[in-house]
């Protein structure tokens, strides 16, 4: 085998202690060798590198190495990938930058999964700066904004309300999930400012949060007739058919837009909307 | 086991070839420490060329160039030629065993939670949206949710259906439990003490005929050592799991279970016809 990953020797020592193999490689590397070797294994865990993958892992019928040493890394505890968070800022940078070349979007979707799921990993300054980073790839800026919103460690720093959703579109679905719950409006506002460019591209983000902010306008029963007038700001067809797609399929949604009594709502909306027609949607910058 | 398959395979070399073939893989059955791979050292090596003798789904011409690229590499250690195979497998010898005959309308198969939730998570899902996923009705999956593959592309899912036709795959258990599972579908033992997602599908009897579910071979087991090829005489229309325990069975039930494979872009989520069960160790 070429090309043998530096923490390879090292693991030879020590894997056929117990079952846990994985584990006792990261604690080995973390006592006796260090930085380097440690770096290196989880380089080749990101960047999905399947035949050094294959001297540490083992596949199965049902796994390939590559799931399962993600599934491993994952398996570590919190702490550990707390104390290795240099590391993974170091591999999120090159990354970035184009040192893994081919491999560099399975390096981001992996570390923004490791990252989601132990709701650590990256520092909030490190995370400021890949939110802003223009030349980043703006899936990997939406994920990691919406994990940023359902973390109240992170969400709680942010003041989301003075963002100016024009200039950053990809804050928006973050931005509807921090509002769904205490002012839904809002939250289903802030799709007003999505550009049919940007929802065409991204619409795959789009549904979680439109579907959670409509189950809880619907909660509100009196405020979903909002709803009605918020829609037809929305200049985007993609948006407006998952909308549609999310009330079709929530048998919740569908029994109540179907009520007699939204069925009035909906005749009236114009009357609604010269009424309502100062309503305060906009606690952010439109422009 | 019945290794009629394989001699007719063989039968295609030259004399002299085919001894060479038979006395390499006595060598491999033989051979007790096999150096330089972590992932074959703690597999059974016997049980894994028993398997390449067993097998009798594997399209001949597969099997040929498989044989002959044993021949080939004849003087290197099996996990290298086997690891070198392997990185072909994927492109080339996967889905060779033929259709499953009679093909069933309800499907099943089993992850490990974590596992599918990691997915998930790649594949531009929250951690909210992945537990909400997990809760969720099919039928009110949104158009993400449907198209939602289980892995990634070209990989293979196995799946298991009851060979009476009954809506429920699992319903040869008398009770449905982490060990339970994992003793039927012979699954790795790292599926022990696992969080376990058991995901049901339904294929549309309208399109059943054209709904690729395949008969598994050795080379679809990715060389796993529990697979065991499905002896003909007993079961030509499909696969068979292989028990690793007896099992606590209900009437009329075989121990061995039906089991196909289908490939993961073949079965998004929108086939799902029930909620995701979890059960627990």
């Amino acid at each position: 085998m070429t090309n043998t990953p530096l923490y390879y020797a090292e693991y030879l020592k020590i894997y056929k202690l117990a079952n846990y193999r994985f584990k006792f490689l990261v604690e080995s590397l973390e006592y006796e060798t260090g930085h380097l070797e440690r770096l290196s294994l989880f380089e080749d865990i990101l960047l999905e590198n399947e035949s050094n993958l294959n001297l540490v892992f083992q596949a199965s019928k049902h796994d390939d190495v590559v799931t399962i040493a993600f599934a491993e890394l994952i398996s570590l505890p919190r702490q550990t990938i707390i104390e290795n968070t240099a590391i993974f800022e170091s591999i999120f940078s090159r990354a970035i930058t184009g040192k893994y070349l081919y491999s560099c979007d399975k390096a981001l979707i992996n570390i923004r999964a490791l990252f989601a799921k132990k709701k650590c990993g990256l520092s909030m300054n490190f995370i400021k700066d890949i939110l802003y980073d223009k030349a980043l790839d703006t899936k990997i800026k939406i994920a990691i904004a919406q994990d940023v919103s359902e973390n109240d460690d992170y969400s709680l720093n942010i003041n989301w309300s003075t963002i100016n959703l024009a200039t950053n579109s990809f804050i928006i679905p973050a931005y509807m999930y921090v509002f769904h719950k205490r002012d839904p409006e809002k939250s289903l506002s802030a799709l007003i400012t999505v550009d049919i460019d940007f929802a065409n591209n991204y619409f795959d983000f789009f549904f979680y949060p439109i579907e959670i902010t409509l189950l809880q306008l619907l909660q509100v029963q009196n405020k979903f007739k909002e709803y009605f007038i918020l829609k037809q700001r929305i200049k985007s067809k993609k948006i407006l058919d998952i909308i549609d797609d999310t009330i079709n399929k929530s048998s919740e949604l569908r029994s109540f837009i179907d009520s007699p009594e939204v069925y009035a709502i909906n005749l009236n909306e114009e009357s609604y909307a010269l009424r309502l027609k100062n309503f305060a949607f906009d606690n952010y910058e439109m422009n | 086991m019945n290794n009629k398959y394989f001699l007719t395979v063989i039968e295609q070399f030259e004399e002299k070839e085919r001894n060479a073939l038979h006395e390499l893989l006595s060598k491999w059955e033989c051979c007790t420490i096999w150096e330089g791979c972590v992932e074959f050292q703690e597999c059974n090596h016997k049980k894994l060329v028993d398997n390449i003798r067993n097998e009798h789904f594997l399209a001949k011409d597969s099997f040929y160039e498989i044989l002959n690229y044993f021949l080939s590499n004849s003087d290197k250690e099996l996990s290298e030629v086997l690891n070198l195979l392997r990185s072909n497998i994927l492109e080339n010898y996967i889905l060779k065993g033929g259709n499953v005959i009679k093909k069933p309308a309800f499907l099943a198969t089993c992850v490990k939670k974590n596992i599918l939730e990691n997915y998930l998570l790649k594949n531009n899902y929250t951690l909210n949206e992945t537990e909400r996923f997990f809760q969720k009705d099919p039928a009110e999956f949104n158009v993400k949710e449907k198209k939602t593959l289980l892995k990634f592309s070209n990989r293979l899912i196995w799946v298991t259906w009851d060979e009476f036709d009954e809506v429920d795959p699992y319903n040869f258990l008398h009770t449905l439990s982490v060990d339970a599972i994992c003793d039927a579908m012979a699954l790795d033992k790292s599926y022990r003490n696992k969080q376990l997602a058991l995901l049901y599908f339904m294929v549309d009897p309208n399109r059943l005929d054209q709904f690729p579910i395949y008969r598994p071979t050795w080379c679809d087991a990715n060389f796993f050592d529990k697979f065991s090829p499905t002896d003909p005489s007993k079961e030509i229309r499909w696969g068979q799991t292989s028990p690793t325990v007896q099992l606590n069975l209900k009437p009329n039930y075989q121990e061995r279970r039906p089991e196909g494979v289908v490939l993961s872009n073949n079965l998004p989520c929108e086939y799902l016809n029930r909620r995701i069960k979890i059960i627990h160790p």
